[in-house]
């Protein structure tokens, strides 16, 4: 049923100082990239990807503007309302030498899709960037496992001073990948897309368009000219999907008004 | 083999004032309506006809979310007439009658018996082969006042606004929201319109989350949709049928061919889907096409007309 159920948050942690997780007491069967519709009584409903799917869902959640402030004050043992799992097109696990690329809080949706790419035996590079190295996610947790962690950062306080595509377009000059996942700032996964075409990598990117059904019915979220839904046909989109559509110019807002990026 | 492929492609084409459809399946305003590139998908899906989100006078961000819920046999809705400016609106719509290859219905609304008139004028400006008046959104009372499709003389004027201000086919669409719909359709034929949609959403009806005692809508209140509403749209439709000469479009729970069946022989030329989507996806429009022509083969029908209004 596409109606709110009430969730208890189990527990909060703060990730960075403007990153949160919260883990949400309910268990589904979701795949890596889906998301939901969280509604805060009162206030809004907006969506989010899992962060983690095994156990108990997590989401991971950058405090950006109102909605996401109003959740920042919530506790543990609160109530918040969930419909999901939504999102037909998600990250599907391919090929040998795979590379993760994510910008800030685009690293969320990535998480499930790392676990499982390292499920089986693959060689696997992450690449995370973020403005500085205080806001860098997960940093430990992708330390301790059998990943090849590059990092970047717009102020060089770790890593490669720099952007994630930086880091990118070196890599693909010297190892042969034959699958890139994204997600991060748009015009960074332009970036990303843009390199995976040209290297003829296939490669999947999720997206992040103004969502009102959360579900293919009110015609919101729709990318010009295809008119898929990333609600629905997304979020996860192939960048060979993403050729020539707006990706990387533009969105809409709530009016359904085009706004440049 | 040669036999079922013909009897695969039985003509199941319909008109609605004089403007032919390939089928009767018609995408209803509001749903995946607000850009070129959806009503296009649509139309490219096997949609009859496509009708664009209602476009209003001015930019309106629409309520904030939860605008939908889903309710056993159905959704409430209350999306808040939701648009871009009328620039941006008419810039979409002169493109999406450039590319598509089905006739495009474009909706709108006004605030004021006026400006419905004035609204009517710009958009014929970019020549849609209809114009849908919208005068029956259950959702916007405590803003607009209620809709003007409740009453018959109000539904006249607005008509009669429409029609001195366009020289294209009108269509009026009605709420089920009244105590006689006859009435109403009656005053809309006399006031010059060409045809007819019913149903608008019916209610507004209401969902309380119990866990925290608050409504679930934001609008608190919206219009209920889906095969909750679909035996008062048959009814509607029946009783419209009686009442005037022009063609009905039947809207209100269509999710099978069955149910669009049952809308013609109640006396629709054609069927508005919406919510349906959220059951069958886009394919709905193709696959109710489909089982139409099941049932034609079936029970032995030769043409589409032959079920239109067989139920009287
Ligand atoms: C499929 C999907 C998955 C997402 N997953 C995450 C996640 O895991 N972690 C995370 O921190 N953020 C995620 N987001 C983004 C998150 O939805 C927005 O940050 C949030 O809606 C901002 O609300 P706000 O009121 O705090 O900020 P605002 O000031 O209202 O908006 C900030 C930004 O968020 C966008 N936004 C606002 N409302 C919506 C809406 N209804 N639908 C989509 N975007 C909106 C705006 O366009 C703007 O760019 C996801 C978005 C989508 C579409
Ligand atoms: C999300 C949503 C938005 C709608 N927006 C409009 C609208 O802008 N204009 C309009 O005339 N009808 C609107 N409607 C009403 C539908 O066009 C239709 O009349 C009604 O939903 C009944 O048909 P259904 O059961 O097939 O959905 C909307 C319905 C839904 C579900
Ligand atoms: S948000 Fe409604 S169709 Fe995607």
């Amino acid at each position: 049923m596409n109606a709110p159920e009430m969730v208890r948050i189990l527990g909060i942690r703060t990730e960075t100082p403007t990153v949160k997780t919260f883990i949400l007491n309910k268990k589904i069967r979701a795949k890596p990239g889906q998301f939901a519709m969280l509604w805060i009584p009162e206030v809004d409903e907006k969506p989010f990807s899992f962060s983690k799917l095994d156990g108990n869902l997590e989401i991971t959640v950058k405090e950006v503007g109102p909605f996401t402030r109003k959740l920042f004050s919530l506790k543990k043992g609160d109530l918040i309302g969930f419909r999901g799992p939504y999102g037909d097109g998600c990250f599907r696990v391919k090929g040998k030498r795979i590379c993760v690329a994510a910008g800030g809080v685009g690293l969320a949706p990535l998480m499930p899709l790392i676990d499982e790419i390292l499920k089986g035996n693959r060689d696997l590079t992450v690449i995370i960037g973020a403005v500085t190295e205080k806001e860098l996610l997960w940093m430990d947790r992708l330390e301790s496992r059998k990943i090849d962690l590059l990092t970047a950062t717009d102020d060089g306080t770790c890593g490669k001073k720099g952007s994630v595509c930086d880091v990118l377009k070196k890599l693909v000059g010297k190892t042969r990948f034959d699958r890139i996942y994204s997600c991060g700032p748009e015009l960074m996964m332009k970036r990303v897309a843009d390199i995976a075409l040209k290297e003829k990598i296939p490669c999947q990117l999720s997206l992040e368009r103004y969502m009102k059904c959360g579900m293919g019915i009110c015609g919101q979220c729709c990318i010009d000219p295809t008119g898929l839904r990333v609600c629905k046909d997304g979020p996860v989109f192939t960048a060979k999907e993403l050729r020539g559509t707006e990706f990387g110019r533009y969105n809409r807002n709530a009016s359904g008004s085009r706004c440049d990026l | 083999m040669k036999e079922n492929k013909l009897k695969k492609m039985k003509d199941i084409s319909t008109s609605l004032a004089g403007v032919k459809l390939r089928n009767p399946t018609i995408l209803a305003s509001g749903i995946l309506g607000i850009t070129t590139a959806s009503l296009i998908r649509i139309a490219n899906s096997g949609a009859g006809a496509i009708t664009t989100k209602s476009i209003g006078p001015v930019k309106r961000e629409g309520y904030v979310n939860p605008v939908i819920v889903e309710v056993p046999c159905g959704m409430l809705n209350a999306v808040g007439l939701a648009c871009p400016s009328l620039d941006d609106s008419l810039g979409g719509l002169k493109d999406t009658l450039r590319k598509a290859d089905v006739p495009v219905i474009a909706s709108l609304y006004g605030r004021t018996v006026k400006e419905f008139g004035e609204m009517a004028e710009k958009i014929s400006e970019v020549k849609p082969d209809f114009l849908e008046a919208n005068i029956s959104c259950p959702n916007i009372e405590n803003e607009f006042g209620k809709p003007f499709g409740t009453e018959p003389e109000t539904s006249a004027r607005v008509t009669e606004g429409i029609k001195n201000s366009t020289k294209l086919p009108l269509i009026v669409k009605l709420t089920p929201n009244v105590s006689d719909i006859k009435e109403i359709a009656k005053a809309v034929e006399s006031a010059g319109a060409d045809a007819i949609s019913a149903i608008n959403s019916y209610g507004p009806g209401m969902v309380i989350n119990i866990e925290t005692a608050i409504p679930v809508l934001s609008n608190k209140v919206g219009g209920l949709s889906g095969p909750a509403i679909k035996p008062i749209a048959v009814r509607c439709v029946y009783e419209i049928h009686e009442t005037v000469e022009i063609p009905i479009i039947g809207i209100g729970g269509i999710q099978t061919g069955r149910d669009a069946i049952e809308m013609l022989m109640a006396g629709a030329a054609a069927v508005g889907i919406g919510t349906g989507i959220m059951k069958r996806d886009i394919k709905i429009f193709s696959e109710i096409c489909e089982e139409i022509r099941n049932f034609m083969n079936s029970e032995g029908y030769s043409k589409l007309n032959e079920l239109i209004g067989k139920a009287h």
